[in-house]
């Protein structure tokens, strides 16, 4: 469907929902949802540009606002966020999306190369820091003993860091609660000599001397990067990782293992990925499942009328049988199919049955996580070293992966743009997967990320459920959003990954 | 041949300054009784001077008589309540005020686009005359130039937004954009109507036609939105099954009916000035005729060209505004055929 026949029927479609306001069927922010909705998945799926489907909407919303007796209404007057492809809050790809050059974002310097330059090494290292030995900087009572895990290199021209999770009971020095960057301290400050004091510094083979500055966020474990200022040069050999009178040496001339990557098709065609992409956001979040469903409804029809989606695709079955499993009627969709084995496959480890389970941690509505492992005692890790293109001018890096005693899993890694930064204007975060070696799927949610320099992000996703330190090898998968210029944008990507699991107890 | 003969004058009464104004739209002109000499205020106010607010309401009438937003926000039928109320401009107005849209002023039109002049109105009315599309009596230009999305392709546009997303100032800007035309809105429906008949006009002239194409979808469903309600009144069928193109050419259109009852599926093509000649005029269904056409233009009578059923060829109909003594001055008029066309 051209951009026209896609703005005519999303116009068209406002008409009907306009006169369903008018005569009292439908409620003004019912209707704008609606139109969002398939505003969106035109623009989702490449039928309708950006700013045509947020035009349309906003001439919606203007006609709805005439029609208010609510002085409110008003306020929304082209102050409404632009539309989104996936439902949710933005996410890091958006982010991404205005480093490329996106509207309200602007870069400095050039991100070229930095794929080309990209490195990741394994590390496994722990640093201890007791207390007896850095007690002149302590402020508090607690006993000062902090587990610094050292999970994994990644460097970049211009810019490296380590992954890192840190067990800390020292609060840090200021909220919000993140440990204060070296940087940060005045000159004539006493050295801190801790890591929630910001003490960490690392020398390398040269004798160069970097000061460590953490990024991340957490509770009793401290998750993120800790960035090396100034950039080091490539190839280095190692690090000593110093807090204190303590350091570490990290090994970065160790090779990541091998791992097989394999692209395999996702759905036929973008319509159905784009499909798949917003139903399996239901997986996570399936609260968000009634106003799918409605919003699907309206959806898989315009994506009929427009050529995108073939009229035996089974995708809207799958999406409705979800919705079902959910506790939503998914036969205002279509009539519900048979769910794929890794929807069913998750569904039944995470306890979300008929919409009346509970999911890990979660209640029967809502599968929560938590974001950190609240037990401070020792974590398993294993080693993680992986860059791989996510097909839509995205690299996805892994750096780390832990396991708390409690119960809980944490990817530590990294998103940067690749050779192509205008691929990446999407809003969509990268979907991403993890099948175990005895066969379990398990989600992996960015739960928490920060910006590395002007065309990248790094992040800790969480994995759900979450994954036993038994598990030997892991397959990563990874589906870029779906913008139709990449020939990859119905594809996910498969990564065969060997875990080498390490413990510092 | 000018659409809006079929129509009476319309007055609103407006604030203006400590007081209030009527606002007279006649003959296609807007004009401004308590401003007899707007240019001249218009000059004081570019130098510095309070603009009466008539004034700049008239300004932006002109500025957007050709603005198809006024077709996607203003009313479809005669059921259709736009209720926006100068109070909830106001309202939003004073939330703005003191934030960045205070940086982005309303400005009127560019000289020779707005069709602002001392203009006489086509009833011989005094005041300043402002724009309305169409040939006028006045001496302002016979139609506004093309401007924002007039002047843009469909792939310029796309363009340009996508380019933006929206972002800062292009945000604003369109923002108060959109309010201006909410508060042209709030004159009421009379103004509704006729404004909006004036930017159907405005796009359907023979200079237009290359930037029709260019706003096919939005005109698709200006045509739709407005038709498929008489189309409903008309043979009772589901406004959602009614679907009109605009029809490029000579003649009225076409009108095709298919499928059962139940299941009837209404398609249309009529040419944009259906909307300018037809609907904004009130003829839509008269005594279950559709109209599709108006072959002389007139109040209180005209004569029109309308289908008396699916397949048939349409035939002239005098009509007369229902109680015209009543219809003067009061919205958009109802017609019967007269009984010497019966």
């Amino acid at each position: 469907m051209s951009n026209e026949s896609a703005e005519t029927y999303l116009r068209q479609f406002a008409e009907s929902l306009l006169r369903q306001v008018a005569g009292g069927r439908l409620t003004p922010d019912e209707c704008s949802s609606r139109v969002r909705a398939v505003a969106a998945a035109f623009e989702g799926t490449g039928e309708l540009d950006a700013g045509l489907a947020d035009s349309v909407h906003g001439d919606v919303e203007v006609a709805l606002a005439a029609r208010s007796a609510d002085a409110g209404t008003l306020m929304h007057l082209g102050r409404r966020a632009p539309i989104s492809v996936r439902p949710g809050p933005p996410g890091v790809s958006r982010w991404l999306a205005r480093s490329a050059g996106g509207p309200g974002g602007e870069r400095n310097g050039s991100h070229e190369g930095s794929l080309r330059g990209i490195r990741v090494t394994p590390v496994g290292a722990v640093l201890r820091v007791r207390a007896d030995a850095t007690r002149a900087d302590r402020t508090g009572d607690d006993d000062g003993d902090e587990d610094i895990y050292l999970l994994g290199f990644v460097a970049r021209p211009g810019r490296a860091w380590l992954a890192v999770a840190a067990r800390t009971n020292e609060r840090p020095a200021r909220r919000p609660a993140s440990p204060r960057s070296s940087r940060g301290a005045g000159a004539k400050r006493r050295t801190p000599t801790t890591f929630a004091g910001g003490g960490m510094t690392a020398v390398d083979d040269a004798g160069q001397r970097y000061d460590l500055s953490f990024s991340g966020g957490g509770g009793e474990w401290y998750l993120g990067r800790l960035t090396l200022n100034p950039a080091p040069p490539a190839g280095l050999g190692r690090l000593d990782v110093r807090c204190g009178t303590e350091s570490v040496r990290v090994d970065l001339t160790a090779r990541a293992r091998a791992v097989a990557v394999t692209t395999l098709p996702l759905a036929v065609g973008r319509a159905e990925a784009y499909l798949l992409r917003r139903a399996e956001t239901l997986l996570t979040r399936p609260a968000l499942a009634t106003a799918e469903a409605a919003g699907m409804a309206d959806v898989v029809p315009a994506l009929r009328a427009s050529g995108a989606l073939a009229g035996d695709s089974p995708v809207p079955g799958q999406i409705a049988a979800l919705c079902e499993r959910l506790g939503t009627p998914g036969r205002v969709i279509a009539m519900p199919g048979r769910l794929p084995e890794r929807w069913e496959n998750f569904l039944a480890a995470t306890g979300t049955r008929d919409g009346t389970g509970s999911g890990t941690g979660a209640g029967a509505e809502q599968l929560t996580w938590r974001t950190s492992p609240a037990d401070a005692s020792a974590l398993d890790a294993a080693r993680l070293a992986v860059a791989l293109r996510a097909g839509d001018g995205i690299i996805i890096v892994l750096a780390g992966l832990i396991t708390g005693t409690d119960g809980i899993t944490i990817i530590f890694g990294g998103l940067y743009l690749g050779a192509d930064p205008s691929a990446a204007a999407a809003d969509a975060d990268p979907a991403m997967w993890v099948r175990d070696d005895a066969g379990g799927w398990h989600s992996v949610s960015i739960s928490g990320w920060s910006s590395d320099g002007n065309s990248g992000v790094t992040f800790q996703a969480v994995v759900v459920p979450p994954l036993s330190p038994a598990t030997s090898e892991i397959e990563f998968h990874v589906t870029g959003s779906h913008r139709p210029a990449g020939p990859q944008a119905a594809r996910q990507i498969r990564a065969v990954i060997p875990l080498e699991w390490w413990s510092a107890s | 041949m000018n659409w809006y003969l079929s129509l009476p004058s319309a007055d609103a009464v407006v604030p203006c300054g400590k007081g209030s104004h009527t606002v007279r739209w006649s003959a296609g002109q807007l004009t401004l009784p308590g401003h007899p000499d707007a240019e001249a205020e218009l000059v004081l106010g570019a130098l510095g001077g309070d603009k009466p607010a008539c004034i700049t309401l008239a300004e932006s009438w002109s500025r957007h008589a050709d603005d198809l937003a006024v077709l996607t926000a203003g009313p479809r039928s005669r059921a259709d309540q736009v209720t926006v109320t100068r109070q909830q401009i106001e309202e939003q107005r004073a939330q703005w005020r003191g934030t960045a849209v205070g940086s982005v002023p309303l400005r009127p039109g560019p000289a020779g686009s707005g069709g602002f002049g001392t203009g006489i109105g086509g009833a011989g009315t005094a005041g300043a005359g402002f724009g309305g599309g169409g040939p006028s009596a006045g001496t302002r230009p016979p139609t506004p130039a093309p401007r924002r999305m007039a002047v843009v392709s469909a792939a310029q546009r796309t363009a340009r937004m996508t380019a933006g997303r929206m972002g800062g100032q292009d945000f604003l800007k369109r923002a108060q954009q959109r309010l201006e035309v909410l508060e042209l809105l709030t004159l009421g429906p009379g103004f509704q109507f006729r404004l909006s008949g004036a930017v159907a006009a405005a796009w359907a002239t023979a200079a237009r036609a290359g930037d029709r194409g260019g706003q096919r979808p939005t005109l698709t469903a200006a045509l739709t939105g407005r038709f498929a309600p008489a189309a409903a009144e008309w043979l009772g069928i589901d406004p959602d099954e009614v679907t009109v193109t605009p029809h490029e050419g000579d003649g009225w259109g076409t009108l095709a009916v298919t499928g059962a009852a139940g299941t009837r599926q209404l398609r249309a093509c009529l040419p944009v000035n259906w909307l300018a000649d037809v609907w904004a005029c009130g003829f839509g269904v008269i005594d279950g005729h559709l109209v599709v056409g108006v072959a002389e233009p007139g109040f209180p009578r005209a004569r029109i060209l309308a289908l008396p059923a699916p397949g048939a060829d349409p035939v002239v109909l005098d009509v007369e505004a229902a109680e015209p003594a009543a219809s003067a001055g009061s919205d958009v008029p109802r017609w019967s055929v007269s009984t010497a066309g019966r």
